[in-house]
């Protein structure tokens, strides 16, 4: 098994411990952080994604993943930003659920898969207001903004926010993409209030995110 | 029948004359926006439960699980004691359980990598809270309590959190050796928002009655759970929310809720109501639409 599987083996395994070891090793032997990331690490998280997805794995086995990644994550990133490389990161994700609404475990598991992904996630927390997402968004400039909510009668907090930023002309020529998802929201929900994208779930939450920022 | 009567009779799978209704948590800002008068107090509650004809009341310690729950704003054996003398309500005593309790002391993410890094210290944790949650139910029975409802959010829309063999490890058997002392007493419900298909069984071998939520949004299809599970448990909610959005007309809302209740009536053991409670901003035209309904199809 080459060191990039073994990298990999490790993510999906959950091996926190030893990961960063791995990695150091990696680098050791000159192979590009750039394809640690890609080759090793993400294909392991790309294996745990499908395990998820068919009820092989539970959120446990995929939160130490999770955790494994951003482990090893620790080491290659400054060296990924100084090779000034950073564009290989996926992107910046600004996450919070809306304003009203208190719930975070479904947000934390979408914090979870974009960090686990390879994203940039800067979470808001709960309870977020239209008029913080539109300073997060200023500071911030982020490719994605995520907003959550898990009860009906929270969803036009949504809507505010993204009317919100529009209205403060941060939306332009298709950055930042906002996705939406929650227990209650659907697609097509999402395109009346004017989200660009839909997330099932937090796995499908980064396809589609993925997709979108190609 | 008095409404009580009817909730404990559905329980005990027994003939009554009507599907029982009831939720599992009614905010006082919404009986207030129902009855177009402010403060909450007492006589509010009691008027929104006789508007709506509900057969029982769901009550909390202020600040558990769900706000609005401790209808009454007093301790939760007080709020008890007071209810149950001055209606005829079946009264629920909705408790967090250890599961929820442990995931809020700890948060989401130590939470789910300690099932697999420090299992034992977890399930401790999880013991002694389900210890402590018996112990509020226990006080709950004594203060008049007809049955208790342990809430513990171990599932999402998709599923649940953990796999079915680690929450049967870590929660369901310690749970239903703590459950024994309860089960000897009064009809102890579970809530869980989500899927929780996979866990049907056991529920039932942790000896719960009954089960509050069924979220259809989730997955969760009233007719098949009654049909594979409805001699060992009762069933409570299953409507959904988007239901009650003043958009969704009549007619889709008439037909929902007859089926729902069709499902519901079949071998009995069901309580009419919502999946997830009636929250502040809910159209109260549309809730009462949909009780309305549900009256029409529910005479047995």
């Amino acid at each position: 098994m080459s060191l990039l599987d073994k990298l990999g083996e490790y993510v999906i395994e959950g091996n926190m411990g030893e990961v960063q070891a791995l990695v150091q090793g990696a680098l050791d032997e000159k192979i590009e952080p750039e394809e640690i990331l890609e080759q090793g690490l993400m294909k392991g998280m790309e294996v745990v994604g499908r395990r998820f997805a068919d009820e092989d794995m539970y959120i446990p086995e995929v939160m130490l993943s999770a955790r494994t990644m951003h482990t090893a994550l620790e080491l290659l990133r400054p060296l990924l930003e100084t090779d000034q490389k950073q564009m290989k990161m996926k992107g910046r994700l600004l996450l919070g659920t809306v304003e009203g609404d208190i719930h975070d475990i479904g947000k934390s598991l979408v914090e979870m898969m974009f960090t686990a992904n390879g994203f940039e996630v800067i979470d808001l927390g709960i309870n977020v207001t239209a008029q913080a997402f539109v300073e997060a968004v200023q500071q911030h400039q982020p490719d994605i903004v995520g907003m959550s909510a898990l009860l009906t009668n929270t969803m036009p907090a949504m809507q505010q926010a993204i009317a919100a930023i529009d209205d403060a002309g941060l939306r332009k020529h298709g950055k930042p993409k906002i996705i939406v998802g929650g227990a209650p929201v659907t697609d097509e929900y999402a395109k009346e209030i004017g989200a660009d994208l839909y997330g099932e779930n937090a796995l499908e939450g980064v396809e589609m995110v993925k997709e979108a920022l190609k | 029948m008095q409404p009580w009567e009817r909730v404990s009779g559905t329980i005990r799978g027994l003939a009554v004359d009507r599907v029982p209704r009831g939720e599992l948590v009614i905010d006082p800002a919404f009986c207030c926006r129902a009855l177009q008068r402010e403060p909450f107090t007492f006589e509010t509650a009691l008027q929104c439960w006789e508007l709506l004809k509900l057969d029982l009341v769901v009550l909390a310690a202020p600040n558990q699980y769900i706000p609005g729950a401790d209808l009454g704003g007093g301790e939760l054996t007080g709020n008890i004691r007071h209810w149950r003398r001055e209606t005829d309500y079946f009264i629920f005593a909705l408790v967090n359980g250890g599961f929820a309790r442990a995931l809020a002391s700890v948060g989401f993410q130590q939470f789910m990598t300690g099932v697999r890094s420090e299992k034992n210290a977890l399930q401790e944790m999880i013991q002694n809270f389900t210890g402590d949650a018996v112990n509020e139910a226990i006080e709950a029975i004594n203060a008049g309590a007809h049955g208790i409802i342990i809430a513990d959010d171990v599932a999402y829309q998709k599923g649940t959190y953990l796999s079915p063999a680690q929450l049967r490890e870590l929660y369901f058997s310690p749970l239903s050796e703590l459950l024994e002392q309860l089960k000897a007493a009064v009809p102890v419900f579970f809530h869980s928002d989500g899927n929780l298909d996979k866990v049907l069984p056991d529920l039932v071998n942790a000896g719960f009655s009954g089960l509050q939520g069924l979220e259809p949004n989730a997955g969760m299809d009233l007719a098949a759970v009654k049909a594979a599970y409805g001699k060992d448990l009762c069933l409570m909610g299953n409507v959904d929310l988007s239901l009650l959005d003043p958009a969704v007309s009549e007619e889709v809302l008439r037909a929902a809720v007859y089926k729902t209740i069709q499902a519901g009536k079949e071998g009995g053991r069901y309580i009419f109501g919502t999946c997830g409670g009636l929250h502040r901003e809910l159209n109260v035209a549309q809730v009462l639409k949909m009780y309305r309904f549900a009256l029409e199809g529910g005479y047995n």
